[in-house]
């Protein structure tokens, strides 16, 4: 009974399916090889969605602690920990495609550059954040700390990038959010895009899993204290 | 007539069990009430979750009408509690420590009040002694003239003749009388003879649910015996008592709130009092600024080992040292703060004190931040020594201070996070260094630019980037803080 | 091997990075579900055992 067996997720998932296959067979087939960086630059497409979606997932964390604590509505709660969870996954996918487009274009796994430094710091923050979560026993103070964890968190990633930014930058500029108009040729823009595209319907489709699976989770909490509640009439 | 206090529905889960459940009563104003029952069987948590230390699972708490909230100054004015952990401090004199108290609780004729209770406690000759000079018994004397000092509405004692002498123990309900006469007074304790003595109503809990509630006969102590014994058996007398129909519904939904009844000038001298006290305990037992000063010296002898620096490279490398030695401070410091508090076991004092928690919170960042720059300052002369580079400048060491602002803003935040946390002392690094890296940055940029390394004129925006960094943290701190200090 | 080949190595790689993690990943949050969903089981016979319990508080979730 995946993320409660609904219609709708199997709408979902024949969506990203071919959302995905779409986008896979235009990173591959469709679009131009670059000209400098070769066959390489087609590990871009997948690296910089999958960067998308982990900014996106830690706003979600940003988002949901923050109506949690204004709530208290364990629904919140689980958005921001499912979001950290996918959050963690796509950041580590990102930081090891990211490592071997460098090896190839830099010539260096590794630069201290505002982005990728901004990312690992990203990585250690929310890593952080789903260690404490398992370091707290009491539900409630679990939510409540790690809400506290997921904004600050969240918040220091703007000044996080600026320090990094003016302190050392070696990263390709910008190429599609840029006041002049995106740079990059259309057939890698439209690639771009349905990636992009294929990688969010992903991204929905494995925060519903996870939200599923966290519920789960609640629930057998929620049960074990009813169990509690009534034991003592035993 | 409104009650003293109420409970109702009142749940509370301590991990995997319930430690009470479903408990409903009232506690009118000038009663006492006896809280009867074996070991485990939740009077302890009783008394916490009306004192505010625990927040209920389900059900809710209320102090004369209005519901138990930690954000709610006003309503932690009106309770007085002396639990297990003593909420003195140990490098305090006796009237020290009711100073502290006087001036967080805001009592009105402070001094007369601590004047007539330690006359009546008998402690007035103690007044000068170290609390920790003193012994079992004069403790729990000194625990409850903090409990009475504050004239409580609702006076919640857990065992307080535990080790009281004789003679106290037989004055106790006449000093109640004379301090906290009208108070609603609840109080846990194993000793029924002392409870006939004691109180005209009793509470008994059995494995966390209210088996008894009945009037004691005055001074018969094995009457009473009879009846908890009674009540346990499950021949109970719970409806012997008419439930309080005092209406509740009006403040469901947390009216009352933001009303502390707490002027500037009170939350300054709060403020002031708990700064003074950190600084005049740092002062007496020397702990934190000396052992982090030479942790951050030690730093700087490993990072001059661990480097070969090119003799033009020197001034760029100290500068790093500097501002890397005072971030493990921060994170060493940080733990500190909350930590200290945690082992002398008065958290719990800081946590039902009626000070705001944004004002508790730049109290204790204030007190850190001065800790570090001490440290950063300290660290700055040895860098110089042992790198031989001029770091005794005036811009150097105002960007040191604004870095310590910066740093003890965030280290104080994720202190106070993680002091209830298990493995606190590895967790606090992992979360504290990554969301403190921007000032490491900034302030080497900073320094290098005052040192001639980059451009002069590149110190300004790196020392705007940690003011902002310091602003940021200290407002979302200063609004986050009452989520944090939790159960 | 030619620059082009050692490219579309690394390519090969990184593709097979991203699914391995994304797969590897679901097949995590499948089996933690199937976990979860026997502790639910087990706790629903529990309860089964005691059927004069109250039951509406147990919906207190959503």
């Amino acid at each position: 009974m995946l993320a409660g067996g609904s219609r709708s997720i199997w709408g979902l998932t024949a969506a990203t399916f071919i959302a995905m296959s779409a986008a896979i067979y235009m990173i591959f087939m469709y679009a131009p090889m670059e000209r400098v960086q070769g066959n390489i630059q087609r590990l871009f497409y997948a690296h910089m969605s999958m960067a998308w979606i982990a900014y996106l997932s830690f706003f979600m964390v940003f988002v949901g602690g923050a109506i949690y604590l204004a709530r208290r509505s364990a629904k919140w709660d689980r958005i921001a920990r499912s979001a950290a969870t996918i959050g963690v996954v796509f950041t580590t996918l990102v930081l090891i495609t990211g490592c071997l487009w460098g090896t190839r274009v830099w010539g260096a796994c590794w630069t201290w550059d505002a982005r990728l430094t901004t990312t690992l710091i990203l990585w250690f923050i929310y890593v952080g954040y789903l260690m404490l979560r398992g370091y707290i026993q009491e539900p409630q103070s679990r939510r409540r700390l790690a809400a506290i964890v997921g904004i600050a968190g969240f918040v220091v990633v703007p000044i996080n990038f600026l320090s990094v930014y003016w302190w050392r930058t070696l990263h390709p500029a910008p190429t599609v959010l840029r006041a002049d108009g995106p740079t990059l040729p259309p057939p890698m823009l439209a690639t771009l895009l349905v990636t992009v595209f294929a990688f969010t319907l992903l991204y929905v489709l494995l925060m519903r899993h996870q939200m599923a699976l966290e519920r789960l989770i609640d629930e057998v909490d929620d049960m074990q204290f009813q169990l509690l509640l009534t034991e003592r009439k035993l | 007539m409104t009650p003293a206090a109420s409970a109702r529905s009142l749940t509370c889960r301590l991990g995997g069990t319930l430690a009470i459940r479903e408990l409903t009563f009232d506690i009118d104003p000038g009663e006492r009430i006896a809280l009867l029952g074996a070991n485990g069987s939740g009077k302890t948590t009783l008394l916490r979750a009306l004192a505010g230390l625990l927040s209920p699972t389900v059900g809710s708490t209320f102090v004369c009408g209005s519901r138990m909230s930690r954000a709610e100054v006003a309503t932690r004015r009106m309770v007085g509690y002396s639990g297990h952990n003593p909420h003195q401090y140990d490098d305090l004199t006796v009237r020290e420590n009711l100073a502290l108290v006087a001036a967080t609780f805001v009592v009105d004729d402070a001094s007369d009040r601590i004047d007539h209770l330690t006359h009546d406690l008998a402690l007035d000759e103690y007044g000068r002694r170290r609390a920790r000079e003193l012994s079992r018994g004069l403790q729990q004397r000194l625990a409850l003239a903090i409990a009475l000092l504050p004239n409580p509405r609702l006076l919640l004692l857990d065992e307080p003749e535990a080790a009281l002498d004789g003679a106290t123990r037989a004055r106790l309900g006449e000093i109640i009388d004379a301090h906290a006469g009208s108070a609603g007074f609840l109080f846990a304790t194993h000793d029924l003879d002392r409870a006939a003595a004691l109180a005209k109503r009793a509470l008994v809990l059995d494995r966390g649910a209210l088996v008894g509630d009945f009037e004691v006969c005055r001074g018969d102590g094995r009457k009473l015996l009879e009846d908890v014994a009674g009540a346990v058996e499950g021949r109970s007398r719970l409806a012997a008592r008419p439930r309080n129909t005092f209406d509740y519904s009006a403040d469901l939904d947390g009216t009352g709130q933001g009303t502390s009844g707490l002027s500037l000038g009170d939350s300054a001298r709060q403020l002031a009092a708990i700064v003074g006290k950190d600084l005049r305990l740092e002062w007496r037992t020397r702990e934190v600024v000396p052992a982090l000063s030479l942790l951050s010296v030690l730093m700087v002898v490993a990072f001059s080992l661990a480097f070969v620096v090119p003799a033009e490279d020197v001034p760029a490398v100290a500068a790093g040292v500097l501002w890397a030695s005072l971030a493990f401070a921060t994170v060493v410091g940080g733990m500190r703060v909350f930590a200290a508090e945690r082992d002398q076991g008065t958290m719990e004092a800081l946590i039902l004190a009626p000070i705001s928690r944004a004002g508790l919170y730049l109290a204790k960042a204030s007190v850190n931040f001065l800790f570090l720059a001490a440290v950063g300052l300290f660290s700055m002369v040895s860098v110089m020594i042992l790198f031989d580079v001029a770091l005794l400048r005036w811009d150097v060491a105002g960007l040191l201070i604004l870095g310590s602002a910066a740093f003890a803003s965030v280290g104080s935040l994720y202190g106070a996070l993680a002091a209830n946390v298990r493995a606190r002392e590895l967790l606090i690094p992992v979360l504290l260094l990554p969301v403190s890296l921007p000032v490491l940055i900034g302030g080497v940029a900073a320094t290098l630019g005052s040192l001639g390394v980059t451009s002069t004129a590149s110190q300004f925006p790196w020392a705007g980037l940690l003011a902002a960094f310091c602003a940021i943290f200290a407002g979302l701190a200063a609004m986050l803080f009452e989520h944090i200090l939790g159960d | 091997m030619s620059e082009n080949s050692m490219f579309l190595l690394f390519l090969f790689i990184g593709y097979a990075v991203v699914w391995i993690g994304i797969v590897g990943y679901m097949l995590y949050v499948a089996a933690r579900l199937r976990a979860v969903e026997r502790d639910l089981d087990s706790l629903r016979g529990m309860r089964e055992e005691n059927p004069d319990e109250p039951r509406d508080s147990a919906s207190s979730d959503g």
